[in-house]
């Protein structure tokens, strides 16, 4: 999973996603969590070593994880910010 | 005048000894706002006797009842004019009805002996010629006002009553023409504002912020292009202004403004071009906009003002009165330098084309940012605005804002009726803050050609300004055409050249034309 030229920034207390080109021309705003796990996938990463960084990070279980990352991959997807 | 006829007014005046009563039409702005002020009026025992700068309700011809100040007393009549008017009107003594002896401005009464009307009065009668006209404020500005000082003073506590008639979409198309939408939405209550105008604002908002988390990511790849090809630069105008403001994605700014060396420019060139960016044309060849789409505009400047302008040589040695940044090829400008740049900046936009509410924020975040810093040496800043005439225009500046701000304080609830010009002002405190802020709000974000134009009436006649434009004069042609500052001579030939090139130009005839009709439009009518 690899985020496409997508910038995580962070404004007002919260975090945001824009993509650089492309065809969407909003945003995302996420939480703190959700900007780590976006920020991971900056680079290609697999989902099992995406659960890991985020266990290490937050005390969470592995289904926690997991839900997590789903939900965020789920955003990012749905504006079309992830590589194919 | 409404309602009444000549005889009725006179007849109610006879039988009371005086009558008050609301005024129609803009032509005694900004004294009587039509709508919101009344005037009281008496009896004119002789009215022959009437004197200069009294206030006569009259009849002209066609019956209508006029409100015009005396500028003349002649023979067997007046000649009159409107406070807001360039056009005189002849009286005759026996077409006079009343007098006006004061007005209400909201519940406060100002009365035509008050010593400060009398100094407002003499004031707006001193050059009639040369006046600015005014042009009312509608209740959407007056909103937009209120939502403004509200994101200065950073109070979302205050509710603002707004007015049922309010026509929120005039009110967001008034916000995004002074770049001001994203800074005053987080005052908007959803509950407020018609949906579908709520949710395109929010959309604005949300732009500004993308736009300027991209400006920031695409500004540093750049910059990172100047380090590593020992380009030096200054970082101007709203790329600095931007880090004053209490959020971030408020302040609104379509380019990044840089300083440059000259001996740079082709080095620029090469980095910009590597990166995508393509020149814009322009008029001054000391400014290079570059642009990639979709939004990326970066202006490289190779001065901070043109040599032709007295401010230019205040600004003359500003990379020997910068400090490098580090290591880096970054320079920073002293905060003094900084200051005065930003006032003289917004100072030369107020006196062309105009300019709108954002400039204020601008002041008022950079001094709220700098003034309270140890190291902020204002002595020197006062004597430097001083030297270039600016000083007074900063007073009236902090003036307004300080209006605005104190506008809300200490209120539950705000209305129209709290709007900053109904804050026991005096009539002359009134005409001042009225002249700047009908000015700036008629102006938008960066002012327009037609208040370009009407400024420049000031100085020159219709005939004079039409000259001017055709065959301007060298040092403003040597911008675009630079071998005229080595060969003066060429003069003449680059007019002519010009002139083809207006006359083959679609756009340049288009804009020709419309200056022409707008120098017809508002040229000094004295009759």
């Amino acid at each position: 999973m690899k985020l496409k030229n997508v910038i995580i920034s962070e404004a007002n207390g919260e975090y945001v996603a824009v993509n650089v080109g492309g065809e969407f021309n909003g945003m995302i705003k996420m939480n703190e969590t959700a900007a780590f796990i976006a920020k991971q996938m900056k680079n290609d990463i697999s989902k099992e070593d995406l659960i890991k960084i985020l266990r290490s990070e937050y005390e969470i279980s592995e289904d926690e994880a997991e839900k997590s990352i789903e939900i965020v991959v789920k955003q990012l997807d749905s504006v079309g910010f992830i590589e194919l | 005048m409404s309602d009444y006829n000549n005889a009725s007014i006179e007849d109610i005046i006879e039988k009371y000894g005086f009558v008050i009563h609301k005024t129609q039409g803009v032509s005694m702005l900004p004294m009587l706002e039509e709508g919101r002020d009344l005037v009281r009026l008496v009896k004119v025992n002789d009215k022959s006797k009437l004197k200069k700068y009294d206030l006569p309700l009259f009849e002209r011809e066609d019956g209508a009842l006029i409100l015009h100040r005396i500028i003349e007393v002649r023979k067997n009549h007046y000649i009159t004019c409107g406070d807001n008017c360039k056009t005189y009107e002849k009286v005759p003594f026996r077409k006079v009805l009343a007098v006006a002896e004061g007005y209400f401005k909201e519940q406060k009464y100002i009365s035509c002996n008050d010593e400060k009307y009398i100094n407002y009065v003499e004031q707006r009668c001193k050059n009639i010629e040369s006046r600015n006209i005014y042009r009312p404020i509608s209740k959407e500005q007056r909103v937009l006002v209120l939502l403004f000082s509200k994101a200065l003073s950073n109070d979302s506590g205050i509710e603002i009553n707004y007015p049922i008639d309010l026509d929120w979409e005039i009110l967001y198309k008034e916000a995004s023409r002074h770049n001001i939408a994203a800074f005053v939405f987080p005052y908007i209550n959803k509950g407020d504002c018609p949906e579908k105008i709520y949710i395109q604002w929010k959309e604005q908002a949300n732009m500004v912020l993308r736009k300027e988390i991209l400006f920031d990511a695409e500004r540093q790849t750049i910059l990172k292009e100047f380090e590593s090809n020992n380009i030096d630069y200054i970082l101007l105008k709203g790329i600095v202004l931007k880090n004053f403001y209490p959020m971030k994605g408020v302040r609104d700014f379509t380019d990044n403004d840089i300083l440059t060396r000259e001996e740079d420019k082709e080095k620029i060139r090469k980095v910009m071009e590597q990166l995508g960016y393509t020149r814009v044309y322009t008029q001054d060849f000391a400014d290079c906009p570059y642009h990639k789409a979709p939004i990326f505009n970066f202006e490289m400047h190779m001065r901070l003002f043109s040599e032709n302008m007295d401010l230019g040589k205040h600004f003359k040695n500003i990379w020997e009165n910068s400090t490098r940044v580090d290591n880096s090829y970054e320079y920073k400008m002293k905060k003094e330098d900084f200051y005065f740049y930003i006032i003289a900046h917004f100072n030369k936009h107020y006196k062309n084309g105009g300019a709108g509410l954002k400039f204020f924020a601008d002041v008022y975040f950079m001094q709220k940012a700098l003034l309270n810093s140890d190291d902020f040496d204002n002595d020197l800043v006062i004597i430097k605005l001083k030297e270039a005439g600016l000083l007074d225009f900063v007073n009236k500046c902090n003036n307004i804002i300080e209006k605005l701000l104190n506008s809300l304080k200490g209120k539950d609830g705000c209305s129209l009726t709290d709007f900053v010009l109904s804050k026991d002002c005096d009539a002359l405190e009134f005409a001042e803050i009225y002249d700047i802020l009908s000015y700036v709000l008629y102006s938008g974000a960066f002012g327009s050609r037609e208040v370009m134009i009407v400024n420049q009436l000031k100085e020159k006649s219709s005939f004079e300004l039409i000259i001017y434009k055709l065959f301007p004069p060298r040092n403003l042609l040597a911008c675009k055409y630079t071998k005229l500052k080595k060969y003066p001579f060429l003069l003449p030939f680059y007019w002519i050249k010009r002139l083809f090139a207006t006359f083959f130009s679609k756009n340049k005839r288009r804009i020709a034309t419309a200056d022409y009709k707008m120098i017809k439009k508002h040229k000094t009518d004295i009759k």
